[in-house]
């Protein structure tokens, strides 16, 4: 009931806008977003999309494949948050490659021997960001053959954190080495992958022929790619809520800034934009993800830092947060407006992270907050930064 | 429920103009009688209210705080120089009536207060006193460490002045022979005073202006929802958690241990003071009341009665001070030491505590829901 209450608000703050030009003319609630005018061609609200035959034109098959195989990755690492449990960093290794590994593949995406992977897409390809993964992995697996209870959630001693209630396998210096490959991958190949590489090129794609045995262009099908990044479901946000940007897109994103909302419209109407050959509502919708995905970032960032804050005194809770809020910070260097020096810059990410430094036995509320506001500042989040 | 009465009403009107009325009462301000439900809610005076809040709780609560905080730190400075048990406790006295006012604000944990973490700053138990023991043995930390955060603060003084020796003669004997542990007193009291000012000082100077001004809603980030939450948060972890459930053992899920250590104010031996002025302090900031007088303005409780908020057939509001009364009566049945009487009554503490889960879903659910409030203080995301 509340939650549909701001789900409403939100859809009504963004007819505010219409509202005060032309109140007697409400207009069309996909048709959210600046520029572009206001396109006359229908835009659907799942993202269904077909040819003059109704032969669907959407396909982000290997999109579905790299999450499910994070979703798997995530799965089989924090099994090592049992004591006892200990992963193996070849495996680790050969997931993140897709090397000859026998994937689960619950929804038969067909990823087992696929050629898709996670690890070459990481940060386009740079192998010392790859490097840092692979070590992470090494760690973590490290880690989890010491078969060590740290029940004391005592500094320096790396093992399997525990206050009875949670337990999570943890560096002795805090680090979460789970929560820093999940999140980081987020950042790094899917953020990265949608913002600057699919968005980053579709302007320059064909879109007047269909490729060679499809049904859509190369245009078309770059749109999806980037989505597909986004969500694996076409009807987000009814599914696709339970991981990576489709989740942190919702919470207190969601509630002040209707992050969700607002980039799943946009790749609607991006979508039914190039269907209709409408680039200038195309374009305005690439600037509403690329901002829209480094506020997702940066405020999930900032919402795990106001929960170290609130969660200061207790270690395991507060190295958790801050795991998952290094690798949000980190992510945000991946970018588009990041990279194109719009936002935040790498050396103001790597700032940020020294707030919170390598030892998080070490960390300090004021230091929380030059982090905080230093990432709010530099990416519009300073209103809400207290409420994230 | 207000919540049947509200369909009732809504029944002849389509479900299409519900909807568009809810679309267009952010985006435009006029003729938006469409929806009874935040009609109630909407028209309410949240302005008044907050400005009540500011000027009538919070400004004089944390202005009393600070003046405590003051003292104290005069009776620690009068104790390092004159090293005997009249200054002892005068001490104490002092640090009595700062833990007493900290209860007055302790629950207003958003906006300055938030954004230093000033109760995890102040009031954290039980205390590591050999973190304490250990500090003042190597005179080299940083009480800014979050991994500090349980050596300082008014536990900390509390374990200091009342259990750093068996007798009051051995601990001035202690302080006598430790300067370190006389700086101790002398940085825990500073980095107090420091936090405490910050929050006054940022209410006066600009958060008071914002806090009344963010009545636009009762989304999140609004003053209402902020309120609400910390309330909410504070009375059902800090001061039904905290103060009674965890020492009594009703958190041990198998064995029900009590925990007597894990009471506030372990060492004074006397921690129902602060239970009951929890719950004098959070029932005036309900009500609306003035901090320092008979004033009873606009408050949570007047916000209630407006949309008429019940539960079981009854106002809300009057099921909350009702439930006040039985908690205190309740009380009334215990003894402190309580670390001694999670043992020896164990069952009396108990029934404490369940007069206090009472009251959670009424502020944590029913008023939450009242307000349309959204309580945000979990969200987590369970992994």
């Amino acid at each position: 009931m509340r939650m549909n209450r701001i789900g409403i608000l939100a859809l009504s703050a963004l007819l505010m806008f219409s509202c005060s030009k032309d109140d007697d003319a409400p207009t069309p609630v996909v048709n959210n977003g600046g520029g572009g005018g206001n396109p006359t061609y229908q835009i659907p609200t799942t993202y269904v999309f077909v040819d003059g035959s109704s032969q669907s034109t959407v396909n982000f098959n290997g999109q579905q494949q790299r999450l499910e195989m994070l979703s798997e990755l995530v799965v089989y690492m924090k099994t090592a948050n049992t004591l006892g449990t200990t992963v193996s960093a070849t495996q680790l290794k050969n997931m993140y490659a897709n090397n000859g590994y026998t994937w689960v593949d619950a929804p038969s995406y067909g990823m087992t021997g696929s050629t898709k992977q996670l690890k070459d897409k990481t940060a386009e390809g740079d192998i010392g960001i790859q490097a840092m993964f692979e070590n992470y992995m090494d760690s973590l697996a490290n880690i989890s053959s010491l078969n060590f209870s740290n029940s004391t959630e005592t500094y320096g001693q790396a093992g399997v954190w525990t206050n009875g209630t949670k337990s999570y396998l943890m560096g002795g210096n805090g680090f979460e080495y789970g929560q820093l490959i999940e999140k980081g991958l987020m950042g790094a190949v899917f953020m990265n992958q949608i913002t600057v590489n699919y968005l980053g090129t579709v302007a320059d794609d064909d879109n007047t022929t269909p490729l060679s045995g499809k049904t859509y262009t190369e245009m078309q099908h770059h749109w999806d790619e980037a989505f597909g990044y986004f969500s694996s479901e076409i009807d987000y946000p009814t599914n696709g809520t339970d991981r990576f940007w489709g989740k942190y897109a919702q919470g207190s994103r969601e509630a002040l800034l209707g992050t969700g909302t607002n980039i799943m419209n946009a790749f609607l109407k991006g979508r039914a934009a190039i269907d209709n050959n409408d680039y200038a509502t195309r374009n305005a919708q690439i600037a509403i993800i690329r901002d829209q995905m480094e506020k997702v970032c940066a405020g999930t960032a900032i919402h795990y830092l106001n929960e170290a804050k609130a969660n200061i005194t207790s270690p395991i809770v507060k190295n958790h947060v801050l795991s998952e809020a290094i690798a949000f910070i980190d992510g945000l260097r991946y970018g588009y407006n990041s990279i194109n020096g719009v936002s935040i810059t790498s050396a103001e990410v790597d700032i940020a992270l020294g707030y919170i430094g390598n030892d998080l036995s070490a960390v300090t509320i004021a230091n929380l907050n030059l982090a905080i506001d230093l990432i709010a500042s530099k990416t519009g989040l300073n209103d809400v930064k207290a409420s994230l | 429920m207000s919540r049947n009465k509200i369909v009732q009403n809504a029944s002849k009107i389509t479900v299409s103009v519900i909807i568009l009325g809810l679309l267009f009462i952010a985006g435009c301000s006029k003729d938006d009688k469409k929806d009874p439900t935040s009609q109630v809610v909407e028209e309410y005076d949240r302005a008044t209210m907050l400005t009540n809040y500011a000027d009538g709780y919070i400004l004089p609560a944390y202005n009393e705080y600070v003046k405590n905080i003051d003292s104290l730190k005069t009776a620690i400075n009068t104790f390092n120089s004159t090293l005997d048990i009249n200054s002892l406790n005068n001490l104490r006295t002092k640090w009595e009536y700062a833990l007493l006012v900290w209860q007055d604000v302790a629950f207003l944990e958003f906006g300055p207060a938030q954004n230093i973490s000033l109760r995890a700053q102040t009031n954290i138990y039980p205390v590591d006193t050999n973190l304490v023991i250990n500090n003042i043995a190597s005179g080299s930390y940083n009480l800014q460490l979050a991994s500090n955060f349980d050596a300082k603060g008014l536990q900390a003084l509390e374990y200091l002045i009342n259990g750093s020796g068996n007798t009051d003669n051995d601990i001035v004997n202690y302080f006598t022979s430790a300067p370190n542990a006389r700086t101790y007193l002398v940085n825990v009291i500073n980095d107090l005073e420091t936090n405490t000012n910050y929050v006054y000082n940022e209410w006066v100077s600009t958060y008071r202006t914002s806090f009344i001004s963010n009545s636009a809603s009762n989304a999140q980030g609004s003053s209402v929802s902020n309120i609400v939450n910390a309330v909410s948060l504070h009375y059902e972890t800090y001061m039904r958690k905290g103060k009674i459930g965890l020492p009594a053992g009703v958190f041990n899920g198998f064995s029900q241990q009590p925990m007597p250590e894990h009471v506030e104010a372990y060492h004074y031996e006397q921690s129902l003071p602060f239970v009951y002025r929890s719950l004098v302090s959070l029932q005036k900031f309900i009500r609306g009341e003035h901090y320092s007088s008979l004033v009873n303005g606009e408050g949570l409780e007047d916000y209630l009665n407006f949309v008429r908020a019940q539960s079981g057939g009854q106002p809300l509001s009057t099921l909350i001070n009702n439930q006040f009364v039985n908690i205190n009566n309740e009380l009334g049945n215990i003894n402190d030491p309580l670390s001694n009487e999670v043992i020896n009554n164990n069952q009396g503490v108990r029934a404490v505590y369940q007069k206090m889960q009472q009251m959670v879903p009424f502020i944590k659910v029913e008023t939450a829901n009242a307000l349309e409030v959204m309580i945000t203080y979990q969200d987590n995301d369970g992994d």
